[in-house]
């Protein structure tokens, strides 16, 4: 113990010292036991017991209350001399803790319009207050704290290749995708997940499913080179089901499957919104009600979507779309935007403009409208008759928004599709209409990232079995909806652009033959009748995926429909086979997505014009790493035939050893063998290993013979 | 060049076995009659008419004058092997499932069936050449698979036996007392074929797990190991090249479910060394049960669940290939 003497006694002024110390704790403890509530109503006398009517259980809820000799919490409205509030109240909690709790709980609590509490403890409130008014820069970070792992090393690849992630079995694996070697192994886990893995949009981060919630992994290199894959957060959420991030990863969705009857109104726990990077939890919401769940129990995900920017995020409802905003997860305006029988709504990609869209009402036609956020200002409307759904496609620059619209005819048996099309970002929004006749049917529409351009899939009424496919320009922020090319009699029954633009594949999925099309839209553009670029087949494949850079393209069979095939094919753009791997029972695979690029307008069109140059140097390097991977190969080979070589000679003394053996063995026939038969002969077929000679030739004069 | 395509079995073809010369071709089925075939051209020979139950092994004595069948008839036949002729039959408590002559032909090994409480164990028998009666007592019997045995071999010096069974092992059997002297797990599922390189220092072990594994035989050392996407049924080791040869496919139960190009009844290639695949052969509409490479390395032979022998013989490529793949 501090203080005492050599003889056992406190000395006197330690004992002062320690009362004094004793003094200031409890002081301390006692400050940080009182929270003050400011921003409460300032009422008139005359209403100061409702206030405090209302007001006590709810600060008496949070946390427990110190309570006087009366049996009353020791809470104070602070009042003036007339008897009106003056606006904040002192509550005594029964130690630090609660007070904590009950600053947590009510700090920033939303009362009525005007009041939102300002809640902290005396203690802090001391502290705050005592802050100096000039600003002192606070003492760097130590180099701990800065050393946070860099979990985007693998954009920083030597040879700019891309990841991809499979899961098979019950291993989950990230293998760098190679156009020279075969696809090479970063890293692997058996039991990853208990469920599904989901990359995160930027693809910085893993997300992997657990009983308890979910679990957020990144990829670290450390100093030698090793690879590793450490857990950055944890969110514990339990019986999870669905995730679903933010565009800019600030935020992460978790659904658990709690249906609204069994949530808890106040507290809900079927969808939570977290903070990504602490790791908090920002707001609980109640899960889809039954009426937006499938027959098939199918969940209407991602039941939020998010603006561009991480800034909203918008839920449909009945009758309603709610606009949260970040990063305090309040309504828009606080107030939701309610439309009557809206159905569906689609954020543009890249600005804060929202499409919704809603059906016939009686005499009032369906409508599309865009709406610009947060001011909710209608920016442009178009009413349409008959129509018996809308999907709405943003183009991925947010340039164009195309409406495919179902209609059903006059006679209400037939259906027909329409495409409006909104430039979105030209004056007054001009549309556009494509029209297609009562029962052709339209199977795919597809816009082409960072282009001008579409592509739909479609066939004819009186043409039963024929699907052709069709590409349209909008060129130019004004200009006009142009037809640029048809392919006919196509078997495909998708359309995958790839994201850079330009080049699209056309596959037949889930179909026996799994027939795969590569076209170059700029060379099959007014031709008549375009070649493909490249075609193939990855036979019952269901799916096909693009890299992030656009260069290669993924078609693969995964286990939930064909237990068999299971393996994914890599392809180049213009549909070259590079690598076919057999995957047993593959479940997924995912391409990591990328970062938008970092460089600007002006700094890609420099690196375009130095491609030339640029180009030799990859091309170098290429070829240098096809030739050692021969080269190794080679060298793999001879050390196979070396010890095989060396096994072989072993084997053949050992022959040697027991060549009598094996003749005694067979020492009756050659006891009962002709004797004109040579015996050399029969020694030799047995012992040595080329016995085709001697055999051939037998099997020769037998032939003959019976010739 | 045409494969020979040998339509006499009614039911799938469970083994696939040349003479020492290669001359003569024996295959059994699951139908009862064991037949022989002229290698050169095809011809059907005879049955072997006599056994009540699916024929799953077949072994030809050094001169080819007999051979011995395993059934499902709980017996292991011998016959005359050019006449027919039944001479004698050995009764088991569970099907005879492999058999084997020892090298001279003076002993007769046996395997049964694990099944209905029986073990799977080897029997040997003394086999008498010069007559036509033999004994019934066995002078041995190997006890200690845990699953049914599969394969037995008898080591050309006949100082020991091997076995691979469905319990995944292979093992070495002393023959002089029956005692086991080694044994290796060569696969975690079930053992289906187990055949041996034309000189016995290896031996190709092919299971169900998708892989065909080769192996030394003295010291039971993992060579090599070929992986294909179907189960392996069966594996052969050419004697003339670096080459091995498998069969498989989908399981005969799920054949129905596909087509025949989903099935991957494909004949397989393999580099003996580089554990590559270098051809394959269509043909078969249903999984390959069994594979063996004629003994002059010239053609091959395939049997399948779809009922069919098929027999390739190699085209001059094949030959001018080999020989540059040959280590």
């Amino acid at each position: 113990m501090p203080g005492v003497g050599p003889d056992g006694v406190m000395p006197i002024d330690s004992i002062e010292d320690d009362f004094m110390r004793k003094k200031e704790e409890m002081y301390r403890v006692a400050k940080d036991c009182l929270v003050v509530i400011d921003n409460l109503p300032k009422i008139g006398p005359e209403k100061y017991e409702k206030l405090v009517n209302k007001l006590t259980p709810m600060f008496e809820k949070s946390a427990r209350m110190r309570r006087d000799e009366q049996d009353a919490p020791r809470l104070t409205f602070v009042r003036a001399d007339n008897g009106s509030t003056l606006g904040f109240a002192l509550a005594e909690y029964i130690t630090p803790e609660e007070a904590a709790k009950a600053v947590a709980s009510l700090h920033n609590f939303q009362l009525d319009r005007s009041h939102r509490f300002w809640v902290c403890t005396a203690g802090e409130l001391e502290r705050l207050q005592s802050i100096k008014e000039e600003f002192v820069p606070p003492p760097p970070l130590p180099v701990t704290l800065k050393n946070r792992p860099n979990f985007k090393s693998w954009l920083l690849d030597e040879r700019g290749r891309d990841q991809f992630m499979i899961r098979h079995n019950h291993e989950t694996s990230v293998y760098w995708h190679d156009h020279i070697v075969k696809p090479q192994l970063d890293y692997a886990k058996v039991r990853w997940s208990d469920a599904g893995v989901v990359w995160s949009p930027r693809g910085t981060h893993l997300a992997t499913f657990h009983e308890r919630g979910i679990k957020l992994w990144g990829r670290v290199t450390s100093a030698d080179g090793t690879v590793d894959w450490s857990i950055v957060m944890r969110f514990e959420h339990p019986n999870v089901s669905l995730v679903h991030f933010s565009p800019c990863e600030n935020y992460l969705i978790t659904f658990n499957g709690t249906e609204p009857e069994r949530d808890d109104k106040r507290n809900p726990r079927a969808i939570i919104v977290w903070d990504i990077l602490t790791g908090k939890k920002k707001r609980g919401f109640m899960g889809p009600p039954r009426a937006m769940i499938g027959p098939d129990g199918t969940i209407p995900w991602p039941i939020f979507q998010w603006s561009h920017d991480d800034k909203y995020f918008a839920r449909l409802g009945e009758n309603i779309i709610y606009v949260y905003q970040t990063p305090d997860m309040g309504l828009v305006d606080r107030k939701s935007m309610k439309i009557p029988n809206v159905r569906g709504f689609a954020w543009s990609p890249t600005d804060n403009i929202m499409a919704y869209w809603t059906p016939e009402v009686n005499d009032s036609p369906a409508r599309v409208t865009v709406v610009e956020l947060p001011s909710k200002e209608e920016i442009r409307q178009k009413a349409l008759f008959s129509v018996s759904s809308i999907v709405l496609h943003w183009q991925q620059e947010g340039k164009f928004l195309c409406c495919k619209v179902d209609r059903l005819t006059k006679s209400k048996k037939g259906q027909f599709t329409n495409f409006e099309l909104f430039r979105v970002q030209a004056k007054d929004i001009p549309i556009e209409v494509l029209e297609y006749k009562e029962k052709d049917i339209v199977n795919a529409f597809g816009w082409e990232p960072q282009g001008h351009r579409f592509a739909v899939i479609h066939g004819y009424s009186d043409k039963p079995g024929r699907t052709d496919v069709s590409f349209f320009t909008m060129e130019g922020i004004v200009g006009e909806l142009k037809p640029l090319c048809t392919l006919e009699n196509r078997t495909a029954n998708q359309l995958r652009w790839s994201p850079k633009g330009r080049f699209i594949l056309l596959a037949a999925l889930g179909s026996p033959n799994g027939n795969l099309e590569w076209y170059d839209v700029n060379d099959a553009t007014g031709k008549e009748a375009a070649e493909p670029v490249g075609s193939n087949q990855h036979f019952l494949c269901n799916e096909v995926q693009w890299d992030p850079s656009g260069r290669f393209v993924a078609s693969f069979v995964t286990c939930w429909r064909n237990s068999n095939e299971n393996g994914y094919v890599i392809w180049t753009m213009y549909g070259k086979e590079l690598c076919r791997v057999g995957v047993d029972m593959l479940y997924q695979f995912a391409w990591r997505p990328r970062p938008p690029s970092m460089l600007s307008a002006k700094q890609r069109k420099a690196v375009k014009k130095t491609l030339k140059t640029r180009k030799e140097k990859y091309e170098r390097e290429d070829k240098d790493l096809k030739d050692s991977v021969s080269s190794g190969k080679a060298a793999q080979r001879k050390a196979q035939r070396d010890a095989f070589s060396a096994f072989r000679s072993q084997t053949m003394q050992l022959l040697e050893r027991e060549a009598a053996k094996r003749q005694a063995a067979i020492a009756t026939y050659q006891t009962t063998e002709d004797e004109k038969e040579t015996i050399t002969e029969v020694v030799e077929t047995v012992i040595s290993i080329n016995t085709d000679i001697d055999f051939s030739k037998k099997l020769l004069t037998s032939d003959d013979e019976r010739d | 060049m045409r494969p020979f395509l040998l339509k006499g079995h009614e039911r799938p073809i469970t083994r696939v076995k040349f003479n020492r010369e290669g001359d003569l071709l024996f295959t059994t089925s699951m139908d009862k009659s064991p037949t022989c075939w002229r290698s050169s051209n095809g011809e059907r020979i005879g049955t072997y008419k006599g056994h009540n139950g699916a024929v799953r092994d077949i072994d030809i004595t050094y001169n080819s004058e007999r051979v011995i069948t395993a059934s499902a008839d709980n017996s292991a036949m011998l016959w005359r092997a050019d006449t027919g002729e039944k001479l004698y039959q050995w009764h088991f408590q569970s099907p005879a499932r492999a058999v084997c002559f020892s090298p001279g032909d003076g002993l007769i090994a046996v395997a049964t069936t694990k099944l209905m409480g029986q073990p799977s164990n080897i029997y040997i028998f003394e086999h008498d050449m010069n007559s036509d009666e033999q004994s019934e007592e066995p002078v041995m019997v190997l006890e200690g698979h845990e699953g049914t045995i599969v394969r037995v071999v008898w080591y050309p010096t006949g100082e020991y036996i091997i076995s691979a069974a469905e319990d995944g092992t292979v093992r070495k059997w002393d023959a002089e007392n029956g005692e086991e002297i080694a044994r290796v797990e060569a696969h975690e599922n079930i053992i289906r074929d187990c055949q041996f390189s034309s000189d016995y220092t290896m031996f190709i072990t092919s299971s169900k797990d998708h892989t065909a594994k080769l192996w030394t035989l003295h010291d039971f050392e993992l060579m090599k190991t070929y992986s294909v996407d179907h189960p392996v049924n069966s594996a052969s080791i050419s004697p003339i090249f670096s080459h091995v040869l498998l069969g498989g496919g989908q399981e005969a139960s799920m054949v129905t479910t596909t087509t025949d190009r989903q099935g991957k009844f494909e004949a397989k290639i393999f580099h003996l060394v580089y554990e590559e695949e270098l051809g394959r052969v269509k043909g078969h509409f249903g999984p390959i049960n069994t594979v063996a490479f004629s003994p002059d390395g010239k053609m091959y032979v395939s049997g399948g669940e779809d009922g069919y022998v098929r027999l390739h013989g190699f085209d001059d490529e094949y030959f001018d290939k080999g020989k540059e793949d040959t280590v």
